[in-house]
């Protein structure tokens, strides 16, 4: 599968990013799950502490005949009623608790009316019964509160441990994109960078630049453009100055070797320099460098014969031929270099 | 021979005593009689046993003997009465023929039967089929009701409460603890409690819960900030416009018995039927009698 180069800057990232909700979406959870642990426990010890405070005020209302205590008995009642109702609803099953303890209540209220209506002998029975199921409900409470502490400290345990865990795989994770993202993406940069170096060569700039930044990217790209357009309009001008030499008007004095030589000229520099070093496998390259040598053969060839007065209707229609081929080549493979 | 003459001179004594001082030394003695120690032995229907205990101060302020108030039912109230160890038995129902031959009654105020839930149910009414198929077990859970899935948990008095019979008589139904007959009777899945305060605690303190007790005491602990709140029953409210107009169906008298109308006793009862006293019982919830 081939990927855009926004993909392949994205997809690490995305990545990185999704496997960061996930870890943190389970360390949420997991957290919820300790605390629920917690909760447990305090509400346990919170049922077990309430079931205290009704025997203690239905005792009082017994001896000071108020009638706060028996509303205050059933306020903590109903506070036990409600932690019921949590476990359970926490997939507790406190079903046959809930029982006994409605049980023990109905039981340790109706005490009140024994003792104060002078039933002693029955009240005291009915008393010991009641002790009899409160050491039964403080049995099962003290069991419960025991099997949820040990609960939650072994969920702590693991807490840390999968928080720990989940940094050491954020830590790899991070390893592993940034050498993805070096491998394909900042080293396939530099490249770029440094064939558009060498694509843009101007002795006066060269090295100047800071190499694989961005924004030095962008103007080095910038000025391979126009130089790719400054040496296609070069060697176009070659065709008047052989038209004018040909025709005897020009003024200029052409030496016939130097023009037949193809690593002169600026593009011919970049063809066997940097040209050749990051596309010598290109075949439309080195069609290219095969005509960049024609034309100048051709060139040379049309000079040297203007010289000796010969005819050069030949080689100038090759030059020619070899100048249209040159710079339709040019234009196609300038995209390969400037927006690759 | 001198019996008769110490009897005679004691005769004249005490006829050219002063009524208050007659009525002071009537009283001493009959503390000294009472089995208890108290010059007024109050005991019976835990319904009765507020006003009663209202009642006692504005006793107090025109005779300062002591007082003995208990609990223990219209069952005990008959007992006690019967057997001389109160001089007055709280009762809150009709007396049954037998009960009125043996027994002097005073009518002093009027009560009615509060069916009662826990204040989180959202239910308001029930009508009396409903209550029937709560109390025989056939409805065990309050959704079929239209209120929220939980359990039902029944509260009902024990044998010898009036608040029982009571609510025997209307639903027609027997407590599982009476002798069996062929009447229905209620689901052995029952709390039996003995008091008004103990229904009262009970369905306070369970959400589940229904129960039954005296509306003048569930209004005055519901005012008091019990959570539990009396629903209406065939869609009549228990107030004291329903109780005198008898649209409410669960109607009871307040009674006291006794078996003598001694000084300590006539005193008590006029402090009941006084104006103040009746607005002890109109304090409590009650209908009074002189409404």
């Amino acid at each position: 599968m081939k990927l855009s180069l926004a993909q392949k800057i994205l997809l690490p990232y995305a990545m990185l990013g999704l496997l960061m909700l996930a870890l943190l979406a389970a360390l949420f959870t997991f957290n919820m799950k300790e605390r629920a642990g917690s909760d447990r426990e305090t509400t346990l010890r919170e049922i077990k502490s309430s079931v205290q405070q009704i025997s203690a005020r239905v005792q009082n209302g017994i001896l000071t005949r108020q009638d706060s205590y028996a509303i205050d008995a059933a306020k903590a009642a109903l506070k036990v009623d409600d932690l019921l109702t949590k476990l359970d609803q926490e997939g507790g099953g406190y079903d046959k608790f809930r029982k006994e303890f409605e049980n023990y209540l109905a039981r340790v209220v109706a005490t009140n009316s024994l003792f104060l209506e002078n039933r002693v002998d029955i009240g005291t029975m009915q008393l010991t019964q009641v002790r009899g199921l409160e050491m039964q409900l403080d049995v099962i409470m003290d069991r419960d509160i025991k099997a949820a502490a040990t609960e939650s400290a072994r969920l702590v345990q693991l807490g840390q441990a999968l928080q720990i865990g989940a940094l050491a795989i954020f830590l790899i994770s991070i390893t592993v994109v940034t050498v993805l993202v070096k491998r394909n993406i900042i080293n396939p940069l530099s490249g770029i960078a440094g064939a558009l170096r060498g694509a843009s060569s101007d002795p006066t700039k060269r090295g100047a630049a800071g190499g694989d930044h961005i924004e030095d990217i962008a103007a080095q790209m910038k000025v391979a453009d126009a130089k790719f357009d400054r040496w296609i309009f070069d060697h176009q001008a070659w065709k008047s100055r052989l038209t004018a030499c040909v025709d005897g008007t020009s003024t200029e004095k052409l030496d016939a070797a130097a023009i037949s030589g193809d690593h002169e000229c600026d593009l011919g520099k970049w063809l066997h320099g940097d040209g050749m070093k990051f596309y010598g496998g290109n075949t439309a390259f080195m069609q290219i460098l095969h005509e960049h040598r024609e034309l100048h053969a051709c060139a040379g060839k049309v000079v040297k014969l203007v010289a000796s007065g010969e005819p050069t209707a030949e080689p100038f229609s090759t030059f020619s031929q070899a100048l249209l081929r040159l710079t339709l080549d040019l234009n196609k493979f300038k995209p390969t270099v400037v927006d690759r | 021979m001198q019996v008769f003459s110490s009897l005679l001179i004691g005769i004249i004594i005490v006829a050219t005593l002063p009524t208050q001082v007659l009525r002071a030394l009537l009283m001493v003695g009959s503390v000294l009689l009472s089995p208890s120690g108290y010059a007024l032995d109050i005991s019976g229907a835990s319904t009765v046993q507020p006003v009663a205990a209202g009642l006692i101060p504005l006793y107090k302020a025109r005779s300062s003997e002591p007082v003995r108030l208990e609990g223990g039912g219209s069952s005990v109230g008959i007992k006690d009465a019967l057997s001389g160890k109160s001089q007055i038995g709280m009762v809150s129902r009709e007396l049954s023929d037998d009960e009125k031959k043996l027994l002097k009654n005073t009518v002093i105020g009027i009560d009615a039967l509060a069916i009662i839930v826990n204040s989180s149910n959202p239910l308001t009414n029930l009508t009396k089929a409903q209550l029937l198929d709560i109390y025989t077990g056939k409805t065990v859970n309050w959704s079929a009701l239209g209120g929220p899935s939980r359990p039902i948990v029944r509260v009902s008095k024990e044998v010898g409460r009036s608040t029982l019979e009571l609510f025997e008589h209307y639903t027609g139904l027997l407590s599982a603890d009476r002798l069996r007959t062929d009447k229905p009777s209620i689901s052995k899945e029952v709390h039996i409690i003995g008091s008004n305060m103990e229904a009262l605690t009970l369905v306070g303190g369970m959400r589940g819960a229904i129960g039954y007790v005296s509306v003048g005491t569930a209004h005055a602990m519901a005012k008091a900030g019990m959570p539990i709140k009396v629903l209406t029953l065939e869609g009549v409210e228990p107030t004291l416009d329903a109780i005198k107009t008898k649209r409410y169906p669960v109607l009871r008298p307040l009674n006291l018995v006794f078996i003598k109308e001694t000084p300590v006793v006539t005193e008590f009862l006029s402090v009941a039927l006084s104006p103040p006293g009746q607005d002890v019982v109109k304090s409590l919830g009650f209908l009074a009698v002189d409404q």
